[in-house]
């Protein structure tokens, strides 16, 4: 049985003094009327937590060499024993967020949904571009790493950074706050007020394409001795 | 058993991990600092509430709201005819974890358009 390899947590230290500086309110300019702190709270939920998870699930998970005739004589394929065998690392990254993701919420007076939604959604994605990296492709930690990061960091950053693309973010209220020029309201309130929604089309449509990629990658091909690669079993 | 238990137990320690890492860094934060003035430039008039700044201050304080029209600053209270009127405003004030939240929403209008919105936070 593989298990996680610990040493791909000494990667969170890449993401700690952007930590730091986001949940602090040292950095960022947020539209009037949003303070930093909001601002940093859902850079945390909505980038940091899922990008370092990807990175760190990939990296920890694909660490541990495995003879092939072991992974060839298993009762499962490893694409769906992967899941299986690293359940609990997935389930304490989750719990870890979440918590995490309270937290934020409860020292920013963001609204915990606001933050949770694009947290767990961009979760969905960060393990499902993972178990990919790791499983279908066979990459080495390191590349399986950079892969599963750079895949995740499409949906939960392009959107934010592209005002084009906002319609299709994770995190429809930071989205708003970073496509709009100073100055300009983020929105209306009063009577006829429009507010702003937690949910948006990317926060749902994401994590099903991610999904429909593990379970592609698992059909195709059926039969896990055709998938190339997968030198690194070896070492 | 020995599984469950070990299960439970990491998870338990991951959840307590995380809540220590949500809230830790913002024990340095800035909070008690927070700029809650609101400024919104639409054109040549201003919207802004002042003599918010200061999380120490606020509370109990009374709220000053003013509203800026061509550079001449008028009162919320006396706002109506011509120019922007100050069309809805509102404070709660509610306690968060370690603190008090403070938030005013209040916009304004000049004949239909345009809005002019704002939404205020202290933490």
């Amino acid at each position: 049985m593989r298990t996680f390899d610990r040493r791909a947590l000494a990667l969170l230290l890449a993401g700690a003094p952007l930590l730091l500086a986001w949940s602090s309110g040292y950095y960022g300019q947020p539209p009037p009327g949003v303070t930093r702190l909001a601002l940093g709270a859902h850079w945390v939920c909505g980038w940091l937590i899922p990008l370092s998870a990807a990175a760190v699930l990939a990296y920890g998970t694909a660490a541990r060499p495995v003879d092939p005739r072991v992974t060839a004589a298993a009762p499962r394929d490893p694409r769906e024993r992967w899941w299986l065998e690293h359940g609990l690392t997935l389930a304490s990254a989750t719990v870890f967020s979440l918590a995490l993701t309270l937290g934020q919420a409860s020292r920013s007076a963001e609204p915990p949904l606001a933050l949770l939604i694009p947290a767990v959604s961009g979760l969905v994605v960060a393990f499902c571009a993972a178990q990919i990296a790791v499983t279908r492709l066979r990459l080495s930690p390191g590349p399986a790493a950079f892969a599963a990061l750079a895949v995740t960091a499409l949906p939960v950053l392009a959107p934010c950074l592209t005002p084009a693309l906002r319609w299709a973010a994770v995190d429809p209220t930071l989205a708003a706050w970073m496509a709009l020029a100073p100055g300009t309201p983020p929105y209306p309130i009063g009577p006829g007020a429009v507010e702003l929604g937690m949910v948006g089309p990317g926060a749902v449509g994401w994590p099903v394409l991610a999904v429909a990629a593990v379970v592609a990658a698992r059909l195709l091909p059926p039969d896990v001795s055709a998938i190339p690669g997968g030198a690194h079993d070896l070492d | 058993m020995i599984r469950t238990r070990k299960a439970a137990a990491t998870l338990l320690v991951a959840g307590t991990l995380g809540a220590l890492v949500g809230l830790a860094p913002q024990a340095f934060a800035k909070a008690t600092f927070v700029d809650a003035n609101c400024f919104r430039a639409v054109g040549t008039s201003y919207l802004i509430w002042d003599g918010m700044s200061g999380y120490d201050n606020w509370y109990d304080n009374h709220l000053a709201i003013g509203l800026y029209y061509q550079g001449t600053r008028k009162d919320y209270e006396s706002v109506s005819g011509d120019g922007w009127n100050l069309r809805a405003y509102g404070d709660s004030r509610t306690g968060v974890t370690g603190g008090k939240k403070w938030y005013v929403d209040a916009s304004a209008w000049n004949g239909s358009n345009p809005w002019i919105g704002a939404r205020c936070y202290v933490t």
